[in-house]
């Protein structure tokens, strides 16, 4: 997802860097001035600094924390994560609702969407 | 519109052995030709092969550098990847920007993931 120049009315939801409201402060850098934060319900995993395979193992065992339904907002800076990531929430049957490049960093959000460990 | 068979060839060997570095070019350039979709992956050792200053060098008999060949494959959609993690084994004498441009990074679930997606996989 990414902003439009739509001539949507302003609103005030969310406020996250992927929504797709074009009225949306994005502050950049995980800083979120989103008023339904709850809503979106961001579990943060920090996997900068780490090479594969291990943002992708982190994601699977925090994930699994999740309820159905939830979002985890993903960072790394391993350029590998760019392809491992949403393999990996493909293959584990999780929705990648949207990357974001940074510089160096890439931003997952990953929706869970199954409660089974395994992607078969 | 019919998905095309994939292909996947795994590049394990370097730039010490010439010889063994041309046969999965030349074998993913016939696949594409004959309308497979193919990926080379390059892993280990393998991944010198797609330093540049490393392919330009490299040249045997007729066949053109490793380094123009690379190019042609990735022109005719080959999909070139890179293990990111393969250059941990060279002490941090290998850097991202070495590599190739039309070299992608990934990483052990791409590589695993690729493989499962393949019909048939060669390995070097």
């Amino acid at each position: 997802m990414t902003k439009n120049n739509s001539s949507r009315q302003a609103v005030s939801s969310c406020c996250c860097p992927f929504c797709d409201d074009p009225t949306c402060p994005d502050e950049g850098e995980g800083k979120y001035s989103c008023k339904n934060e709850e809503k979106v319900a961001l579990h943060h995993v920090d996997c900068i600094g780490l090479y594969c395979p291990v943002p992708v193992m982190m994601a699977r065992e925090e994930i699994e924390s999740l309820e159905k339904g939830k979002i985890m907002e993903l960072v790394a800076d391993d350029p590998a994560s760019a392809e491992d990531i949403p393999r990996w929430a493909k293959r584990a049957g999780h929705s990648l609702l949207a990357v974001k490049k940074e510089g160096e960093i890439f931003r997952f959000l990953i929706q869970k969407e199954k409660e089974e460990r395994t992607g078969d | 519109m019919t998905e095309r068979a994939k292909i996947l060839y795994v590049q394990t060997n370097g730039p010490d052995t010439p010889e063994r570095l041309y046969a999965p070019l030349i074998l993913a350039q016939t696949a594409e030709a004959t309308g497979l979709e193919a990926t080379v992956y390059f892993l280990g050792l393998g991944l010198r092969n797609l330093v540049r200053k490393e392919a330009e060098k490299i040249k045997i008999g007729e066949f053109p550098t490793l380094l123009e060949l690379l190019q042609q494959m990735a022109a005719r959609g080959i999909v070139i990847m890179a293990c990111g993690q393969s250059m941990q084994l060279f002490s941090g004498q290998i850097a991202a920007e070495d590599l190739i441009p039309e070299a992608k990074i990934a990483g052990a679930t791409t590589l695993n993931d690729l493989a499962l997606e393949a019909d048939a996989v060669l390995t070097f």
